[in-house]
């Protein structure tokens, strides 16, 4: 199966990327060539296997419930594009 | 500038006796940084790096020699993947441009305990995302044995760093290679533990449940220093191994079985050639030193015999629908919102994310972000990501196999030496598919990720090209999970025995 121009957008829209004419001509063929060699995983026995999420086949983990010290609020927001009182501000959200 | 070339235990000698200074050794390194024109690093403070080992230098006169951390006062540079109170930390993408961690990754605040002294951050491919350095999205790195070659990736600038003498020592992360393919294109020694031993706190994300980080070095010695001092449960990562950090030096230079001797430290040690990796799709001067060390092993004893790992193929297509799957998760925190590179032409929210993340992702991310995103989007799960973990199993039950009749796998790290920049790796089975060419180079070291193991790569010879360069060539040995103890042994025996590891490339390229 080939992956369609429509597909392509769809899966851009999903990733919130945008693409253009250019993606369309190089990182299409280059998904589509991917999706195609991961195609051949079908050939393998898997019948009665469990998917192996974690290598270890671990369980997560559940931590204790307790305060812990972080950097200040100042601190962690300091990368923050655009911040005012406290908050990271976006465009408008609602009108 | 003596000690550009030594391995850490030579440093720790001169630091001990007194022949240099930590401050003086940093400032011989900081001063090679400074003048490279080989894209090995993104970041230098020389007032940071300075604090630290004038702050070290104290230390190291206030305590005894053999109380010493070994590591104490030893500089190294840290991939860029990691997180780094100081240093700003990029993963060699524009979307983190300028990026300051509010905190330093675990492994890095282990080794900082130990002692060692910060020189910078290491160039690598965008998130991690590639196997020449290419990808970075700052600048390519060159190999020092040819600038002309690509040094192997992701951690490509740490590679480099080792072997042109701007750094004794690095940090790298490995998610499907990315420490042993470039240790072996420079020819220096690096191991990626097994999956979970370090912990994953403060490593830009990139597949969470194959990304591990792990020391690159000179020799397996200077590994197994930083090793122990990486190593060792954290709770703040949630994939992290309840096991306590080892001495992993405690093995070195003692006969590796009961059978052993001085001459033959590896008597009756039984070492798996996989069939599959000693095929035609191995070029035949990879083969050629490949054979040569694997004779050397068998003149310290070990026994080689053939293994079967059937999924060594199939390792290429189920990684990478898990990595790119992983990965489309893992970079959706990059909204332009809370850190990160933010778009000046976004209108409303929506917007504020497509462009945000159009702008400042490189090509290779995006590709690998939307091929996750189709292998995870309704109607294909099951069919892709579900079906990759299954042959995951698979492989991994291939790996379990195999060590039920040898002790260690031996075979190339990578099919092919450095390639040309801007050009893909010659193999036969990219001939048919040239987009993939790249990820095909990827094909010895994937079943190790997959599977959770540790694996290793030691420089093992060289292939001579034109010029009267040569281009070194990295032996893999894999283990069962956590016998990266052994491992290093082993390889510490094999760097006894050879000299490869001791070899520096010529001037031109080592001294920008």
């Amino acid at each position: 199966m080939s992956l369609s121009k429509d597909q392509f957008d769809k899966l851009a829209r999903l990733s919130r990327l945008s693409v253009t004419a250019e993606d369309h001509d190089r990182i299409l063929p280059a998904i589509d060539a991917m999706v195609k060699w991961a195609d051949t995983l079908r050939q393998a026995p898997t019948e009665g296997l469990e998917p192996m999420a974690n290598p270890h086949d671990m369980v997560l983990r559940l931590r204790q419930d307790l305060a812990q010290d972080l950097p200040s609020r100042e601190e962690l927001m300091r990368n923050a594009p655009q911040v005012a009182q406290g908050f990271f501000i976006v465009p408008r959200v609602v009108e | 500038m003596e000690f550009r070339f030594s391995p850490l235990s030579e440093l720790r000698r001169a630091l001990d006796s007194g022949m240099v200074s930590v401050e003086e050794l940093a400032q011989d390194y900081l001063a090679a940084l400074k003048n490279e024109s080989l894209g090995a690093c993104l970041s230098v403070i020389p007032e940071l790096t300075l604090n630290q080992a004038r702050q070290c230098q104290s230390l190291l006169e206030k305590t005894p020699p053999e109380q010493r951390s070994p590591l104490l006062g030893l500089p190294v540079i840290h991939k860029d993947v990691l997180v780094t109170k100081g240093w700003p930390t990029t993963a060699g993408s524009k979307i983190l441009e300028n990026y300051q961690s509010p905190f330093n990754a675990q492994a890095v605040d282990q080794l900082q305990s130990a002692g060692m002294v910060c020189l910078g951050k290491a160039n690598c491919d965008e998130f991690a995302m590639g196997s020449a350095n290419e990808h970075s999205a700052y600048k390519p790195a060159c190999n020092p044995w040819d600038t002309d070659r690509i040094p192997g990736g992701s951690s490509g600038g740490s590679a480099v760093a080792i072997a042109a003498g701007l750094a004794p020592a690095a940090t790298g992360t490995d998610t499907g290679g990315s420490i042993r393919q470039p240790a072996a294109m420079c020819g220096i020694t690096g191991i990626k533990p097994t999956y979970g031993r370090v912990s994953r706190w403060g490593l830009v994300a990139y597949a969470s449940s194959l990304d591990q980080a792990g020391p690159m070095a000179r020799t397996a010695q200077d590994c197994a220093w930083m090793l122990s001092a990486m190593a060792g449960f954290d709770p703040k990562d949630s994939t992290s191994l309840n096991q306590p950090s080892e001495d992993f030096a405690r093995l070195l230079g003692r006969p590796m079985t009961q059978d052993a001797s001085a001459e033959q430290p590896l008597r009756g040690l039984r070492l798996g050639m996989p069939s599959q990796y000693f095929s035609s799709q191995t070029s035949p001067a990879v083969a050629k030193a490949i054979e040569a060390a694997l004779k050397v092993l068998r003149g310290l004893g070990a026994e080689t015999l053939e293994v079967d790992l059937p999924r060594t193929e199939l390792s290429l297509p189920a990684y990478y629908v898990i990595a790119p799957a992983e990965a489309s998760s893992n970079l959706s925190r990059f909204d332009g919102v809370r850190y990160g590179h933010r778009s000046e032409k976004a209108t409303d929210l929506d917007s504020l994310y497509c462009l945000s993340r159009t702008e400042a992702f490189g090509p290779e991310v995006r590709r690998r972000i939307l091929l996750g995103s189709y292998v995870l989007s309704h109607g294909y799960y099951d069919a892709y990501y579900l079906q990759a973990q299954k042959v995951r199993r698979l492989v991994a039950m291939d790996f379990d196999r195999a060590f039920e009749r040898c002790d260690f796998i031996v075979g190339p790290v990578s099919p092919v030496t450095a390639w040309r920049l801007g050009e893909s790796p010659a193999l036969e089975a990219a001939k048919d598919n040239p987009l993939l060419a790249e990820y095909l180079s990827d094909i010895f070291t994937l079943g190790a990720s997959l599977s959770g193991l540790p694996a290793m790569s030691m420089p093992c010879g060289f292939e001579s090209i034109e010029g009267g360069r040569r281009l070194p060539v990295g032996l893999q040995l894999i283990g069962p999970r956590f016998e990266e103890a052994k491992m290093l042994a082993l390889t510490d025996h094999f760097q006894r025995a050879t000299d490869f590891h001791d070899q520096t490339p010529e001037p031109s390229g080592a001294q920008p």
